[in-house]
């Protein structure tokens, strides 16, 4: 085996260590790049979600005060009915829409049903509808699910920020990739 | 035949509603009596699209899904037959299969 420092000094090799240490800068260069541009998508993505969320859990408390306000109104009004169906319809879309794995959709599944059951299972046909009070249990629990819709999506959030994959899975990839690059 | 296609939104009503045929035209006892039943007998499967309407109210889906688990002596065939499309609300196959599993018993 050749001494390393025999090697270095030889002066037929500084071409090549020359062209070596000059990639090795430029290696740095495009992999710090490459991490502050992820840093930053991931911020940005992280933003937009964010706002995503809010703009649901302003829609998903406005849905709760519409079907309260159904349920306890003395007449039945099937334009409210056909409103909150549709407004319950336009949040699952939206939730459809986010840019989260379909894993995460699944985990607000069970709670976006009972939400929408509580609202349009009971009580919510004119052959059954009885005017109710603020503290029956079908309104009770609309507004015990609709917390509970909310606390989901939060705890989706939190989830997806702390997705150890999702995060550290590209810097994997640019390692796997630096490695094969250089030798 | 083979199979069928129903589009709510095209055949049925954009806008179903209700529960029994008291709630109004449209409901989930109408949508069960007069599609569902029907075409469950004449059909080796059966294909319901539920895009395109407003929405639907969670008696509507309960009465006309779970009212036909209920309403037929051999249940196994209803989820064998039946399948759903839903690319609007990725929640609605989910809540009727709950309806469906419920009424078996």
């Amino acid at each position: 085996m050749p001494d390393i420092w025999v090697l270095i000094n030889d002066p037929e090799n500084a071409g090549f260590l020359r062209l070596f240490a000059s990639a090795t800068t430029w290696i740095l260069i495009l992999g710090g790049w490459f991490v502050v541009n992820s840093h930053n998508n991931d911020r940005e993505k992280r933003k937009e979600l964010r706002a995503s969320l809010d703009l649901l859990k302003v829609d998903i408390l406005a849905i709760t005060q519409k079907a309260v306000s159904f349920h306890v109104n003395s007449y039945y009004s099937s334009y409210e009915a056909m409103q909150i169906v549709s407004n319950i319809k336009s949040i699952n879309r939206s939730i459809n829409r986010l840019h989260v794995s379909d894993a995460y959709k699944l985990d607000i599944q069970p709670q976006s049903n009972k939400f929408k059951q509580r609202i349009s299972l009971v009580n919510f046909d004119s052959s059954s509808f009885c005017p109710q009070v603020y503290d029956s249990p079908v309104v009770m629990g609309i507004i015990k699910s609709s917390e509970d819709y909310i606390d989901s999506l939060e705890t989706m959030f939190s989830d997806h920020l702390n997705s150890f994959w999702r995060r550290y899975f590209k810097y994997l990839l640019s390692l796997l990739g630096f490695y094969w690059c250089y030798f | 035949m083979l199979n069928m296609i129903i589009n709510i939104a095209k055949e049925f009503s954009p806008f179903p509603a209700g529960r029994f045929l008291t709630d109004g035209p449209y409901s989930g006892e109408k949508f069960r009596e007069e599609f569902l039943i029907p075409n469950i007998e004449r059909h080796e499967e059966l294909l319901i699209n539920l895009d395109g309407v407003m929405g639907f109210g969670s008696s509507f889906l309960e009465e006309a899904f779970g009212g036909l688990v209920r309403r037929l002596d051999n249940s196994s065939v209803v989820f064998k037959k039946i399948k759903f499309i839903s690319n609007e609300d990725p929640f609605l196959i989910d809540e009727i299969n709950s309806y469906m599993e419920g009424a078996k018993g």
